[in-house]
């Protein structure tokens, strides 16, 4: 009966790792996110304002200067969901695997450090430009920055900071989709959000979508 | 027979290890199969 006796003992060690992935996945990947976001608002604290005129006094549009392409998993600016979190949370370049594990990730365009199809054939958009802004984020893990998405409701605001100023948007709609749905990732001629994450919880069936638009911006 | 402590610790470390390794192969899986923001 050893065999018994080793085939019990091997079960129950498989169980244990059941058990420690499971803590990994609850609460180790939301201290490993906690620890990378306080590196990540450091960085991006330190980083220079952009300047919102041309060198002749003209005011520039809202956005980033022109060639701006951080880096996969880089800060490019600072998230806000009064309504469902208490912190703000800094958002990053890149929406893999790899980025989502630093914060909820902003929808870059296709160039180098980003392949398709997670990434677009336009130019990105940030905040306060026209077009659509992409953020996607964790609903479960990692943080579990988009736990709560599904509470927020028809105005409920959403606020940006970035280098470029400040912008508050409105939230105008909720929808889900399924999962493999591509349905968000077009251009838009509207000043606009997407925030995008897994539904529902604990599940990765369908995604959940939140649009809002532009109301206010104020320069840095 | 009793067995020494030195072959109980090393068959802890073992059993140990399974686990450990079963997380680390269900960690790995979760990721490729599950979308990136689960």
């Amino acid at each position: 009966m050893r065999w018994l006796h080793v085939a019990g003992k091997f079960l129950i060690s498989v169980g244990v790792g059941f058990l420690l992935f499971v803590l990994w996945t609850l609460y180790g990947t939301g201290i490993y996110t906690a620890q990378q976001q306080r590196q990540l608002a450091e960085e991006f604290d330190r980083l220079p304002a952009f300047e919102r005129q041309s060198p002749e006094g003209n005011p520039l549009p809202p956005g980033p200067p022109p060639g701006y392409d951080p880096a996969p998993g880089a800060p490019v600016f600072r998230m806000h969901l009064p309504t469902i979190e208490d912190k703000p949370m800094m958002v990053v370049e890149g929406v893999d695997t790899e980025e989502l594990k630093l914060g909820p990730g902003h929808y870059p365009s296709c160039r180098a450090g980003f392949e398709r199809p997670l990434c677009t054939a336009w130019d990105e958009i940030f905040p306060g430009e026209k077009g659509r802004v992409i953020v996607s984020g964790h609903r479960t893990t990692y943080g579990q920055p988009f736990w709560a998405l599904d509470e927020m409701e028809k105005g409920d605001p959403i606020h940006f900071e970035t280098r470029w100023g400040d912008f508050t948007y409105r939230v105008t709609d909720k929808q889900i989709v399924p999962a493999d749905s591509q349905a968000i990732v077009v251009s838009s001629k509207k000043y606009e959000v997407v925030l995008t994450t897994c539904n529902p919880k604990y599940s990765a069936a369908e995604r959940l979508i939140v649009f809002a638009e532009l109301e206010t911006e104020a320069a840095r | 027979m009793k067995r020494s402590w030195k072959s109980k610790l090393l068959e802890l470390l073992v059993w140990a290890a399974v686990a450990v390794g079963t997380a680390v192969v269900l960690v790995m899986l979760s990721e490729k199969l599950l979308p990136a923001n689960f």
